[in-house]
């Protein structure tokens, strides 16, 4: 191979691509013209370059649409947004802590009442001291629960509204905090 | 990331990712797995809603998981006690067998010899050419995406081109002596 035809190879790429000054072109041009070899190369690239050129873009199956869709944009939903998370919304512990004591209070009290023996004196399954400890037991888990669920939803309400609230509103609301408690005492 | 960023890249860049991952590892399946793998990461990971850098993100995520497939492939073959040329060969009958039948009728023969003749390029150089002329990017822009030399990928390109015009030239010669 000439030099002259190497050089004019390193080019073939760019003479395809349009990407030759007007001079370059020409030369390349006039080269092709007389050179079988050159020509030959030419056409080898040109079929590469088609070749690849006009594969068909695929369609992705619908499947895959689809399961990409279930495993991203149907999960936003359970998503806690993160400028919530860096807003304190960990503190917001209540409710799961609510629902766990009321659990547990459920479970306490069905189990107050099995039926497997009566009492002859109450005519029921518990004699009546068995039922006047029950009874307080229920009391004193009941209002675990309700001081446990006031102290969270303070926690809750600083924790998400914090120094937000109007004067105002957080001092009334604190009175109202302050009564439910005091109504439980 | 927003959900219509998300469902709008999904929607305009889900197609050249699976064509992509399919002319790369020439199985639907493979090929089906990348994609998801490419937007389930790309909505963990991608808290912007910029669309700038997003399809080369993209791209780059499936160039490697593309490559870790091959990989994986290759190993269960060597373990299979199967040479290289064995497992090219199995390699090209699975993927005649394993091609849409819709895609080979859009395909003419030089594509269909271009294909089974990209398989015998190491995966890289693979990779460079789809990038360079189906995906249609420079040089320069697959040595970002593949995080290589911008030198290295002309020279693995120059390489693979040769490569596959002599394979090309072989397998039309042959076919014209035949008709």
């Amino acid at each position: 191979m000439k030099s002259s035809c190497s050089k004019i190879c390193a080019l073939l790429e760019s003479f395809l691509d349009g990407d030759l000054s007007v001079e370059e072109d020409a030369s390349v041009a006039a080269h092709l013209q007389t050179c079988p070899g050159c020509r030959a190369e030419f056409e080898s690239e040109r079929l590469l370059r088609n070749s690849f050129t006009s594969l068909p873009e695929l369609s992705c199956p619908e499947t895959t649409t689809r399961l990409i869709e279930k495993a991203t944009l149907s999960r936003q939903t359970t998503r806690v947004p993160s400028y919530l998370w860096q807003r304190g919304i960990r503190q917001l512990g209540w409710r799961p802590t609510a629902a766990g004591v009321a659990a547990l209070a459920a479970i306490f009290l069905l189990l107050l009442y099995p039926t497997s023996h009566r009492d002859p004196e109450t005519n029921g399954p518990y004699t009546r001291e068995e039922i006047l400890v029950a009874r307080q037991e229920a009391k004193l888990g009941l209002i675990l629960t309700f001081h446990k669920i006031g102290k969270s939803e303070k926690e809750a309400i600083g924790g998400v509204l914090g120094k937000r609230l109007p004067q105002a509103i957080r001092g009334s609301l604190q009175k109202v905090l302050e009564r439910s408690e005091g109504g439980q005492g | 990331m927003k959900s219509s960023t998300f469902q709008e890249l999904l929607r305009r860049y889900q197609n050249r990712i699976y064509s992509y991952a399919y002319y790369f590892l020439r199985n639907r399946e493979d090929a089906e797995d990348v994609t998801q793998e490419v937007f389930i990461r790309c909505w963990q990971s991608c808290e912007a809603t910029e669309w700038k850098g997003m399809l080369a993100w993209m791209i780059r995520v499936a160039h490697n998981l593309c490559i870790d497939v091959k990989r994986r492939r290759k190993r269960t073959a060597i373990q299979r006690n199967n040479t290289e040329a064995e497992y090219l060969t199995v390699l090209r009958e699975r993927n005649r067998a394993t091609t849409d039948p819709e895609l080979l009728l859009q395909l003419d023969q030089t594509q269909q010899i271009l294909l089974d003749a990209m398989e015998e390029l190491p995966d890289r150089t693979r990779s460079y050419l789809l990038l360079h002329y189906f995906q249609g990017l420079t040089y320069r822009e697959i040595g970002q995406i593949t995080l290589t030399n911008t030198n290295t990928v002309k020279v693995q390109v120059h390489r693979g081109k040769q490569a596959l015009k002599q394979i090309l030239a072989g397998s039309l010669n042959e076919q014209s002596q035949k008709g």
